[in-house]
């Protein structure tokens, strides 16, 4: 099973919207993949036609001591995510103290328990929180990723961001990031600019497929629906089509180079 | 007189009668006639035909069987219509059942094809052996080239008697293969022979197989010109040896180009670009220099704009304006763009002068030139300049000149794309072929010269007014050598009337002839002797003028003044005149075929005869006579009309070669009857002249160029940003000056007016630009650009005309020739031709031709339509 880590360099970058259209375009283009939410907004359920209504979600199955796997949804694409869950601060302060005593839970409980049955062909999509909540569990997580995905924007608070901001530091000492660009803006002139600029300064670690901003994207999220559905020629759409498409290739490449002893 | 049917029908059934008659009425209406036919019909297949017949309603019938007959409204001729289709139907086009072909046949075709793979075995393997060789060859090509070209190679002494002793004895054998006098019987046999093995080897791809079929091509010809001398002229009739004496100095002038094209373009050397190296730091600076004259300011500012973003560092190109025409907008416009402006005092020798006078105020290593018009792709330097790295004697780099609006002759015969143009051939195939022989030569334009063997040889020559080629003679004389690129790294604007054309041809002519004078590469020092004879081959070029015009008229001595000028009975002169011209034709065309159709040199070489016949003689003898003439471009034709002034000479070639033919005909029947070959030959000779002479008189009629901007065809996937915020992913399907047009995924419907951006991509980098929609059809949307800034209109620029591969599929998109195929469309061109002089000439002309045409068609739709049924 191959692991990609989503996070967001801050909050309200589109980390949620890249984990979940990055899923669906996958699927796309034949590859089975299934994402799991785990941040505590709660929002990837929308772009897979879940009711905002209904609550459920991993942590909320944890909370009542049932299996998480129980969260378990499919879209009428049958393709399978697994919600957050929507808790009381009270419920969700709970599991958190609960998780953060023991941090190797969640790694455990995600990752397939027979190792001979795991298909090799399988996605995991993990959309953690943006860097500056990360907590102590999480980083297992980190640490067993095929790919570590930071998504930033073309705007000066990412920039800076990603030269000074401790956290982001911290991450990069130990794990391979690759950053996405996401929400740039061609009209805009500092999109441009600082579209040039990251890229200029970060070119081994962005991800060569820049993501537009498109109001497909936001319109299709309120009609709970992926905009690879929505708005099929669109460019955001084609943006989700050649990012899955360089996720297989890196991927399955970086697992081809690494010697297998 | 339909109603009648009601009297006898339930009104159920009369409604269903009605609507067929509203089938057959088609949306109009029905005449009284009409109204009779079909309700008689009506009842007849109601009452005594079954409802269906194969699958087809019987009251159907007619409207199928009879498509050139409308039966809601029929016409006293249909009734002739009705009959010729009811006999064709019955006595022709009947449905047979299939039957299976005779197998007779089949089997023999079997065998046949067994044979001939037999026998096209060792061809085949023939074939394997000089691909292997061919590819050996192209590998070291550039290689041996440069040794030959820098005499460096040693031979042994050895080696070179081997080969003086097999130059002694091909000489030999052609002498003898030229010179020995056949029998009729053993020349049909010589030129058989020599025909099907031409054919064999115009089977075989690639460039080995080329050169025997020029080896047999020659032979023939020498064999022709040979026989021409010795056994053609008639010395008694001192008439008839004077215009055979003419016409056997035009067949030899016509040999000569044959001969030094085929030494020309026997190995085009298709040049590859070399990569730059090094740190972009210590690459030389060129000065790019944009010399015009009187040329609008729209024409020049692309250009400019385009040479802006030239891939080149910043600090190593300077970009200047020579402008001759003195205007202060042109100065004010470099000002704002930030590029140099050149004015100089005086205005001698024109552009060379020009470009001269520039070259005192700037310093920098390479001088690159673009007229006015040429707007230069970002990659320009990128793939040229390499050359001049690797070889220090190399004085200047030629890229082709592409055109990206149609040159007269296509707009005027409507094959833009179609058909190579005439530019063609020279960018395509001649200037490679020179550049095996170190003798590209200047083309004033997309090119780029050290300076220093510039200077050397004073700078651009300014004695002759074709000044490019007359410059790399020069540099070539004291040993610099240049180079061909054969990538359309450029393009611009082609000439855009037919008169306009000609004066520019006019110009080359002349100006070629000049050199010819003045610096005549045959004798003159300093030249490599494959260098003396193409430069000699591309002056010659453009004296076929005189030649030409013989041609046209050489049949009319024979059919008008009755004098034999080929003094040799109609047998012989096809045995050895058609084998010439099959044999020449069918290797040119296997030599260009990619560059220039079969025929339609004719046609060019015809219209500019007339024109070039004078200036060029005029030239040859009083070579500094006239003055240099700037070619107009990038103008409108806003009607179309019929240039009188310029076809006169042809229309009456036109009439003087019709006299011949009635000459002919009146020979053919009250003449001797041992003439009638000669005459048939000669009025077959004469119908040919007629047909060119039909695509030379087509050309003259302008057609409409409304559009200022010419539209340029890609295929990019770009990007449209709505106002919404909606990004749409689309493919630009054209661009122009003023807009673009892009094909949607799937048909939209946008607001008149609605304002919204186009995304294009320049490298990394993305540029908006905001349009307009102008129109929608489907999927399809034009979109016009709206006011854009200074800078915005170097980056449209440098998105579209300056994208490096805007212009790569030159040349990918034209058919190789097929001389069959060619002839007839030169052929209906010719045709054309007529009924353009027809239908644009004095009133009682044009009526007498529109009501033959229309008499024509009125007999043409009495012909009976063959019908296919189709159950439904």
């Amino acid at each position: 099973m191959k692991r990609i880590v989503i996070t967001g360099i801050q909050g309200g970058v589109g980390a949620t919207t890249v984990a979940a259209n990055l899923t669906i375009a996958l699927h796309s283009i034949e590859q089975k993949a299934h994402a799991i939410d785990m941040n505590p907004t709660n929002f990837m359920r929308l772009h897979f036609s879940m009711d905002p209504n209904n609550n459920d979600g991993w942590m909320l199955r944890r909370y009542h001591q049932e299996p998480w796997q129980q969260a378990g949804y499919q879209n009428h694409h049958q393709i399978p995510f697994v919600p957050f869950g929507e808790l009381t601060e009270a419920q969700y302060q709970q599991q958190l103290t609960a998780l953060q005593q023991q941090p190797m839970t969640l790694l455990n409980n995600i990752s397939p328990e027979n190792k001979e049955a795991e298909s090799k062909s399988d996605w995991q999509i993990i959309l953690l929180p943006e860097i500056t909540s990360l907590q102590n569990f999480h980083r297992p997580l980190l640490d067993e990723a095929d790919l570590v995905i930071c998504v930033v924007r073309p705007d000066i608070q990412s920039y800076l961001s990603l030269q000074k901001n401790r956290h982001y530091q911290a991450l990069h000492e130990k794990h391979n990031i690759k950053l996405l660009m996401n929400a740039f803006n061609a009209n805009s002139e500092v999109s441009r600019d600082l579209q040039l600029v990251i890229k200029h300064e970060y070119q081994e670690m962005i991800i060569p497929t820049l993501m537009h901003f498109d109001t497909a994207v936001p319109e299709a999220v309120a009609n709970l629906t992926s905009v690879l559905e929505a708005a099929p020629y669109s460019q955001a759409a084609q943006d989700y089509r050649s990012f899955a498409f360089w996720c297989l290739t890196h991927v399955n490449q970086e697992i081809m180079v690494t010697p297998n002893v | 007189m339909f109603k009648w049917l009601s009297l006898l029908f339930q009104p159920r059934i009369f409604m269903q009668l009605k609507q067929q008659l509203s089938f057959y009425a088609n949306g109009g209406a029905v005449s009284q006639t009409g109204r009779l036919c079909l309700s008689i019909w009506f009842l007849f297949a109601f009452l005594l035909l079954k409802p269906a017949i194969s699958g087809i309603p019987s009251w159907k019938l007619p409207y199928l069987l009879f498509p050139n007959v409308n039966f809601a409204r029929p016409r006293p001729l249909d009734l002739i219509r009705f009959i010729a289709q009811t006999l064709w139907l019955i006595l022709f086009q009947q449905n047979r059942a299939p039957k299976k072909p005779i197998s007779l046949l089949s089997i023999a075709f079997r065998l046949f094809s067994t044979i001939k793979s037999i026998f096209y075995l060792p061809l085949n393997l023939l074939i394997k052996w000089t691909q292997w060789l061919e590819k050996k060859a192209e590998n070291m090509a550039y290689e041996t080239t440069l040794k030959m070209n820098q005499k460096k190679h040693k031979t042994s002494f050895f080696s070179s008697v081997i080969n003086a002793l097999l130059m002694l004895f091909i000489i030999i054998l052609a002498v003898l293969c030229f010179t020995v006098p056949f029998s009729l019987e053993a020349q049909a046999f010589f030129v058989i022979i020599l025909w099907v093995m031409a054919m064999m080897f115009r089977r075989m791809p690639g460039r080995f197989a080329t050169m025997p079929m020029i080896i047999l091509s020659v032979t023939i010809s020498c064999r022709y010109l040979w026989w021409r001398v010795t056994s053609t002229l008639n010395y008694d009739d001192p008439l008839a040896l004077i215009l055979g004496v003419i016409l056997l100095m035009a067949e030899s002038y016509s040999w000569l180009v044959l001969m030094l094209g085929y030494f020309q373009n026997i190995w085009p050397l298709k040049r590859k670009p070399v990569a730059m190296t090094g740190d972009p730091k210590d690459w030389p600076a060129i000065d790019l220099m944009i010399p015009t004259y009187n040329e609008d300011l729209d024409v020049v500012r692309a250009t400019v704009y385009a040479s802006l973003g030239v891939d080149w560092p910043s600090d190593k190109i300077n970009i200047y304006i020579l402008d001759d025409g003195k205007r202060d907008s042109f100065r004010d416009f470099a000002e704002e763009v930030g590029v140099g402006y050149i004015r100089r005092p005086k205005n001698n020798h024109a552009k060379a002068g020009n470009i001269n006078y520039a070259l005192e105020q700037t310093s920098g290593e390479y001088v690159a030139i673009f007229d006015c018009d040429h707007i230069p792709t970002r990659a320009f330097f990128q793939m040229s300049m390499g050359w001049f790295l690797k070889d220090p004697k190399l004085a200047m780099i030629q890229t082709p000149h592409h055109f990206f609006s149609p040159d007269p002759f296509e707009r005027n015969l409507s094959n833009f794309r179609d058909v190579p143009n005439e530019g063609n051939l020279f960018y395509g195939l001649i200037q490679d072929g020179n550049d095996l022989w170190d003798s590209t030569f200047f083309c004033g334009s997309c090119a780029i010269i050290r300076r220093e063997p510039l200077v050397a040889v004073g700078g651009i020559a300014v004695e002759t007014v074709t000044e490019d080629a007359h410059t790399s003679l020069r540099m070539h004389r004291l040993g610099y050598r240049s180079a061909y690129l054969r990538k359309p790294l450029s393009a611009g604007l082609a000439t855009e009337t037919l008169s306009a054309h000609i004066g520019q041809r006019i110009r080359w002519a002349r100006g070629m002839a000049q050199i010819f004078r003045i610096d005549n590469p045959i004798t003159g020092k300093g030249l490599k002797w494959q260098q003396r004879l193409c430069y000699a081959n591309a002056m010659l070029h453009f004296l076929s003028g005189i030649p030409r015009i013989i041609y046209l008229l050489a049949p009319l001595a024979f059919l008008v003044l009755h004098t034999y000028i080929i003094y040799a009975p109609a047998l012989a002169i096809i045995l050895y005149a058609l084998p010439n011209m099959i044999h020449s034709s069918m290797t040119n065309s296997r030599i260009q075929g990619q560059y220039r159709h079969s025929f339609w040199g004719e046609v060019y070489e015809t219209v500019l005869s007339w024109y070039i016949a004078r200036p060029t003689t005029v030239a040859l003898f009083f070579p500094n006579k006239g003055t240099f003439n700037v070619t107009a471009k990038g103008g409108l034709i806003e009607k179309e009309y019929f240039d009188w002034g310029l076809s006169t000479p042809y229309i009456a070639l036109v009439l003087l070669n019709l006299l011949g033919i009635c000459f002919g005909v009146y020979r053919l029947v009250y003449g001797a009857s041992e003439e009638v070959g000669s005459v048939l030959v000669n009025l077959f000779w004469v119908l040919y002249n007629l047909l060119i002479l039909g695509g030379a008189v087509a050309v003259a009629e302008e057609a409409k160029q409304v559009r200022k901007n010419h539209r340029i065809e890609v295929d990019i996937p770009i990007r449209l940003a709505l106002k919404s915020g909606h990004i749409i992913r689309c493919t630009m399907k054209d661009f122009s000056f003023g807009g673009v047009s892009v094909e949607l995924p799937k048909s939209v419907n946008l607001k008149y007016g609605e304002q919204l951006d186009v995304i294009l991509q320049r490298g990394e980098q993305s540029y908006v630009f905001p349009m307009t929609p102008i129109y929608s059809q489907d999927k399809i949307l034009g979109l016009n650009l709206m006011d854009l800034d200074e800078q915005q209109q170097i980056d449209y620029v440098q998105c579209t005309f300056a994208r490096a591969d805007t212009w790569a599929q030159w040349q990918s998109e034209y058919q190789v020739d097929k001389p069959l195929v060619s002839m007839y469309r030169v052929l209906r061109i010719g045709a054309e031709g007529y009924s353009r002089i027809l239908f644009n000439g004095p009133p009682f002309v044009r009526m007498l031709t529109r009501s033959a045409v229309t008499l024509w068609r009125v007999i043409y739709s009495l012909k009976p339509q063959k019908i296919t049924l189709k159950s439904e």
